[in-house]
């Protein structure tokens, strides 16, 4: 075979698996479809006194509308059985108060179907429940909403991922056992567990979150993702995964983080930095790997991953582990068998 | 004979091979000798809490970046070469089982790392190296490969572009100033811009398979007239042959554009033993003075492979069968098989 044969087929393979594995495919949605189907499950659940499931699938028909033709017939008609399902779960709910729960605590609770849509839950899976205002219920899937003041709690092997904005651009996603509280749209609380915040940007004073030790604020000029422990001691871990997010403290010590820069957060003050493998926390880590969708930013994480490993000098037999005391914090040693790369003690 | 190199190559490799079993096997044996200071599980809870990490978390492996944008390193390697055939051609009569020594020396610089876009990482680098070349160290024959012994000093900077699903799309310039160490006579100056594109594929046992397809172009200068005759009849000579035409205008016999298409699998075989067979096809086309509309073509298969004695040393051999072809009937197209050992220092800063 002439050699300009096997050139011009070696570069048409070259080229061909180029743009294969750069096409990006895209399931195709019959929203009208969708729209219909859930109508008729929304109305289903409706009879039946299922009022959360009316109401979730009604907004979620909805949303499927309104990509079709914004403000048609469907939508308003849509919107009327959305208000129908909440007003008679609203009955439903002080009826069986009085009549078998008058000395409940829940009786102060508001019927779920009733709750606000502060955050919007983008995905979900396993067991993830919401508490406080509003009568408890489990979260189901992405265009669910959680209402300002909920109480957050994912059981092990499950997770959650909300938006923390309008405009869907600052997210906060949780897995494993892990319990917040989304107090207010600029704060959370987070109590235990580990989370994924990730945004476009952050102006000073913006957003801040509180773990048990107390108080920090968030901001950043450009895109951001970090991860957040909380830690045994009451503070929190700080890792960076893209951007450069500051972090501040109630005392107004403030410091930045880059990618791959982890930190933890003691009393009114920061740790020393240090310097985690990132290609390896983003493969090992379950606030990327157990959801169905990557997390915003993946990219760019990956493109930090790659300019870390060719900026290391050393790996470390050891890995960050958690902070009991307020003093140190624990470094586990890795094991022969946990080694992949040499290693330069 | 030609088997040699080869059967050395895999010998040497299971040597390697068998010594680091060996080792292993040692540090087992260390492992498993009384401690008479502590009782056996003095240490058991300690290292087992040690070992433990919460899965939840992710790993947070520690390590330590290098402290500037720019990193410096230094590469010398001394590689002892066979060749079958030391001239190059198809002769019958022609010599056969030369050896040659090669000596390199090596300074390289990453120039940082660059963010593109969202899923783009440049990561140019400089390189400066002075090679030499002794040709038949042995003496088989005389003096004859003496005139042969060359100083070779490139220059080159790459952009390699890390590109989405591993390619790697690399734009890169080579200068190359080859020399003879006997008169210190410059043979030519060689620039050649190149681009590549790369790609790993991985492959079902966790291994991988990379890819690559290269285009350059190499604008090539030769001595002139005037100092080719300088060379072979002394300055007085040449001299008066200088009034001639064009004679101060260096020869240009050597431009050419490339193809080459590679294949390689590096497959380790314990943490520090690496073997690496490969296969390679070079096309050459020459564009320009006598040698216009000539095209070799080179066919390679090899297998080589590197044992890391230190973080700063290594060990290589490589083994390649090659087959030269031109569709010039006065092009020698001959075939050749070589193989050698390589003891290589690096440092980076």
């Amino acid at each position: 075979m002439p050699i300009q044969g096997i050139v011009r087929v070696g570069l048409l393979g070259f080229l061909l698996q180029f743009s294969t594995s750069c096409r990006s495919y895209k399931d195709k949605v019959n929203h009208l479809d969708e729209a219909n189907s859930l109508t008729q499950t929304g109305e289903t659940a409706l009879g039946e006194g299922r009022y959360d499931d009316a109401v979730r699938s009604f907004q979620t028909a909805l949303a499927h509308t309104r990509k079709i033709n914004e403000g048609s017939t469907m939508a308003d008609s849509l919107e009327s059985k959305i208000r129908q399902a909440k007003a008679q779960s609203l009955i439903y709910h002080f009826q069986f108060s009085r009549s078998d729960r008058e000395d409940s605590d829940r009786e102060v609770l508001l019927p779920s179907t009733l709750e606000s849509q502060e955050f919007l839950v983008l995905q979900s899976f396993g067991n993830v429940s919401a508490q406080r205002i509003w009568a408890k219920r489990m979260i189901y899937g992405e265009n669910d909403f959680v209402g300002k003041g909920r109480k957050i709690t994912v059981l092990p092997n499950s997770g959650i991922e909300l938006s923390l904005n309008p405009t869907y651009d600052f997210t906060v996603r949780s897995v494993g056992s892990s319990g917040f509280v989304l107090p207010e749209t600029n704060l959370c609380e987070f109590y235990s567990g580990t989370f994924l915040i990730s945004g476009k940007r952050l102006n000073p004073r913006d957003w801040s979150f509180v773990c048990p030790l107390g108080q920090v604020w968030v901001e950043s000029g450009t895109s951001f993702a970090f991860t957040l422990e909380i830690t045994t001691n009451g503070g929190c871990k700080l890792i960076t995964l893209a951007g450069e997010p500051v972090f501040y403290l109630e005392n107004r010590t403030r410091l930045a983080l880059d990618p791959g820069e982890l930190v933890f957060v003691m009393q009114n003050e920061f740790s020393q930095k240090m310097n985690i493998e990132l290609s390896t926390y983003i493969a090992t880590t379950p606030l990327v790997a157990d959801f169905e969708e990557p997390p915003m930013l993946s990219r760019k994480m990956r493109q930090q991953a790659l300019i870390q490993a060719i900026r290391t000098k050393h790996h470390y037999r050891a890995l960050v582990g958690d902070a009991k005391t307020m003093d140190d914090f624990e470094v586990n040693i890795l094991g022969e068998q946990d080694v992949e790369n040499p290693i330069h003690d | 004979m030609r088997l040699l190199p080869l059967v050395f190559s895999i010998t040497f490799a299971h040597v390697l091979f068998s010594a680091e079993n060996g080792a292993s096997t040692d540090s087992l044996a260390d492992d498993s000798a009384p401690v008479t200071a502590f009782s056996s599980d003095f240490f058991a809870g300690a290292i087992s809490d040690a070992n433990a990490f919460d899965e939840e978390s992710g790993k947070q492996r520690l390590i330590q970046l290098k402290s500037t944008a720019l990193s410096p390193a230094f590469s010398f390697s001394t590689g002892y070469i066979y060749k079958n055939n030391p001239d190059g051609n198809s002769l019958k009569n022609r010599n056969r089982d030369g050896n040659a020594l090669n000596l390199s020396l090596m300074v390289s610089s990453g120039l940082g790392e660059f963010a593109l876009l969202d899923q783009i990482v440049c990561a140019p680098s400089l390189m400066l190296m002075q090679m030499r070349t002794y040709n038949d160290i042995a003496k088989d024959f005389g003096t004859q490969y003496r005139g042969g012994n060359t100083d070779v000093q490139i220059a080159g900077v790459s952009f390699p572009f890390v590109l989405p699903m591993d390619f790697i799309f690399t734009i890169g310039h080579t200068y190359m100033r080859p020399m003879l160490l006997e008169n210190d006579n410059v043979l030519l100056y060689n620039n050649t811009p190149n681009v590549s594109l790369s790609k790993s594929l991985p492959l079902f046992n966790g291994d991988s398979l990379a890819l690559n397809f290269g285009y350059s172009y190499t604008i090539s200068k030769g001595d002139t007239e005037l100092e080719g005759l300088s060379s072979s009849f002394g300055d007085t000579i040449a001299q008066s042959l200088a009034q001639s035409d064009g004679i101060l205008d260096p020869f240009n016999l050597n431009d050419t554009y490339s193809f080459s298409l590679s294949v390689s699998y590096p497959k380790p075989i314990t943490e520090k033993l690496t073997i690496i067979p490969s296969a390679n096809v070079n096309q050459s086309t020459y564009v320009k003075g006598s040698n216009d509309g000539r095209k070799d073509t080179m066919y390679t298969i090899g297998v080589g492979s590197s044992y890391k004695i230190t973080d700063w040393c290594s060990l290589s051999t490589v083994s390649n069968f090659m087959s030269k072809e031109s569709n010039k009937a006065d092009v020698a197209a001959f075939k050749d098989f070589n193989g050698g050992l390589t003891l290589g220092f690096n440092y980076s800063f």
